[in-house]
């Protein structure tokens, strides 16, 4: 199991994140240990001093330590506060006011520093109380002896002034850290936003409304978009040429199957026959899935709907010249909508066809615009249908009335195509007396 | 009635053509684009059955060229494309009527004779002139009300005169439209046709226009 995110959102926010924590904590030890050297330089410093002072002040009167008189600091003057000092000359000693009695000292271990520079060197001390102090030490000769002077300041000292300064910087390195989330949230979504711009062409190109992605893509998405724009040419390639062979075997097959029916129907052998037809449904019927199983690329708004409505009644009068059916088309003239004109006619053609072909005397055709959609409307005169058999004959290969020319796939081929652009059709009572077939077909 | 059948699928040519004939029509068949083009467009039909998918020339140009020409005949399309889409291109280019394969033979019969029907002028599907009547749905000729028995030939020149009733019919024009393609025709044996006609159906009704043809009329003058 991965811990990455499955989002590259996810993946590249968790990814900054970590960085910039690290960063932040990196500084923050980094500037708390240059701090601490600065404030802890400025205590030795005065320490230094103090100790200087003090040595300078020494002296050995009859074999004893004597300090003359010198300016002391009100911190060593404080009982107990911490900052002491102490020159000790076994066993006798002195020390600052501010000590009561004699702080122990860790005596370091010899320091090359002390010996070249004869500056002072870091010692560790523990006040009576046992707290820890914060020391300096140097050894200076007075007198022919040597005397070991040590000066201390207590570890609040150096904390206090370290602890505001780092509150304060903590505080600062959080809102830098917050700003640097908040830049990378919106550096990946302005980075990633043209992937979702190319997602949604590809979406476009898959519904029919584009017919490739585009290719003016940032450099890193332009090859992506070209092997895209690649795939989709041929996919269209191969579903016309697979499309074109399954159209040229149907017709293929049609021509003997039609001889066959001929010769079936004149031996009079009427199963020989019904396979045959059965042989023909089913060349119809996969021929038509075959058409309808993608939607062809239909781009903006471009098919005139009322001259193709005009021209099928046309077709149909012509072939339904041996009745008089008279019909009336109610459709904008200027209507436009977005559908391929050959998935248009064959779905106008079967509802039409079937309309003439149930019609007593009259057929209506009536489009109208709705908000999000364009509604279709074919009536006609003729047979009235319970809700059972209007299930019925939407089903692939179903016939209400087997002596009627057809083939039962009319319909079927309808609900395909209309589905095929978010659509569906749908049947009812017409007010003319007979049935009321409805496309609705969305706009996108 | 003469029929061009242009169907290059020679065994659904030969059936159709059969059938075609055993209803006393005239059927030339043409198995290509190219020589059904031409037949279309020199000889005399009533109508013509043209396959879409056709070698050489396909049957769309080959419906075209002849509307180009000027030529009217009546065509059927009959063709394995069914989608709305190949229908819609067949009559733009000129196609009176469109049956798709597989099909019955008798809705292509009746399609044929109804077109025939159509192209002479004739609403609806009785003709009658005078005691004389022709269903061209079915093809039986009745006189005054009695079923009117004829040879294939003498039914062939009757419909060809009731349907140009009462204009006068040329005599080549009607030996094409009488008699198959193969074999030698006598002028005279039209006439002996007509004379045979006059006696079925009452001497009076079939005029012969000396030097042009024969014309029917209702009444004797």
């Amino acid at each position: 199991m991965t811990l990455l995110p499955r989002s590259l959102t996810g993946r590249l926010l968790a990814g900054g994140a970590i960085l910039i924590g690290i960063a932040v904590i990196v500084a923050a030890i980094a500037i708390g240990l240059i701090l601490q050297r600065f404030v802890v330089g400025q205590i030795d410093q005065r320490l230094d001093s103090t100790i200087n002072d003090v040595a300078a002040h020494l002296s050995v009167i009859d074999g004893n330590l004597a300090l003359s008189a010198r300016g002391e600091a009100p911190d060593f003057m404080r009982p107990n506060s911490g900052w002491y000092w102490q020159a000790q000359d076994q066993p006798n000693s002195l020390h600052s006011q501010s000590l009561q009695d004699n702080i122990e000292v860790d005596t370091p271990k010899f320091d090359w520093r002390m010996l070249l520079t004869g500056n002072a060197i870091p010692a560790h001390a523990t006040g009576r109380h046992g707290e820890d102090l914060h020391g300096r030490m140097k050894t200076v000769s007075v007198g022919g002896k040597s005397i070991s002077i040590v000066a201390t300041a207590p570890q609040a000292a150096i904390v206090r002034p370290l602890w505001e300064a780092l509150s304060s910087l903590l505080l600062c390195l959080g809102a830098l850290a917050a700003a640097l989330l908040g830049g990378l949230l919106l550096q990946v979504r302005i980075g990633l936003r043209p992937l979702r711009h190319l997602q949604a062409k590809v979406s476009d190109v898959i519904s029919g409304h584009e017919q490739s992605v585009p290719a003016d893509q940032p450099t890193e998405l332009s090859l992506l978009a070209g092997e895209l724009n690649t795939l989709i040419a041929q996919n269209r390639e191969r579903l016309q040429a697979a499309r074109l062979q399954s159209a040229n075997l149907a017709h293929s097959l049609k021509t003997p199957l039609a001889a066959l029916s001929l010769a079936t129907a004149e031996i009079k052998r009427p199963e020989l026959h019904a396979l045959v037809e059965k042989m023909q449904a089913n060349i119809k019927h996969h021929l038509g899935r075959a058409r309808s199983s993608s939607k062809a690329y239909v781009g903006a708004p471009n098919l005139s709907v009322r001259p193709q409505i005009e021209e099928m009644v046309h077709v149909l009068e012509k072939l339904n010249a041996a009745r008089q059916i008279a019909y009336t088309i109610d459709c904008p003239a200027d209507l436009i909508i977005a559908c391929d004109a050959s998935d248009f006619t064959e779905m106008m053609g079967n509802l039409l066809d079937n309309a003439f072909k149930w019609a007593k005397g009259e057929i209506r055709v009536r489009v109208r615009q709705r908000q999000t959609s364009t509604v279709f409307e074919i009536a006609n005169d003729g047979m009235r249908l319970s809700p059972d058999q209007m299930a019925e004959i939407v089903q692939p290969g179903k016939r209400l009335d087997e002596t009627v020319p057809g083939d039962g796939f009319g319909l079927a081929i309808v609900v395909d195509l209309a589905a095929l652009y978010g659509g569906q059709l749908s049947l009812s009572a017409s007010d003319l007396g007979g049935l009321q077939a409805t496309i609705t077909l969305p706009y996108r | 009635m003469r029929v061009l059948l242009v169907e290059n699928d020679e065994t659904l040519g030969k059936e159709i053509s059969a059938r075609l004939r055993q209803e006393n029509f005239v059927v030339d068949v043409s198995r290509n684009g190219e020589d059904g083009q031409h037949l279309g467009a020199t000889e005399r039909y009533d109508a013509a059955v043209l396959d879409l998918g056709l070698p050489k020339v396909d049957g769309i140009s080959v419906l075209k060229n002849w509307r180009a020409d000027g030529r009217t005949l009546p065509v059927l399309i009959l063709t394995a494309r069914d989608s709305w889409t190949d229908k819609v291109e067949g009559f733009r280019a000129g196609a009176d009527d469109y049956l798709t394969k597989p099909f019955k033979i008798e809705e292509l019969i009746v399609r044929l004779r109804a077109l025939v029907r159509r192209a002479n002028g004739h609403a609806a599907s009785i003709v009658s002139c005078g005691p004389l009547s022709f269903d061209t749905q079915t093809g039986a000729f009745e006189l005054e009300s009695m079923p009117l028995r004829l040879t294939a030939l003498e039914w062939r020149v009757l419909s060809c005169l009731i349907y140009r009733k009462g204009r006068t019919v040329e005599r080549l024009d009607l030996m094409e439209r009488v008699y198959d393609g193969e074999g030698n025709v006598d002028s005279n044996s039209v006439e002996v046709i007509i004379g045979r006609l006059r006696r079925k159906i009452g001497p009076g009704m079939i005029e012969t226009e000396r030097g042009l043809g024969y014309r029917l009329v209702e009444k004797p003058q």
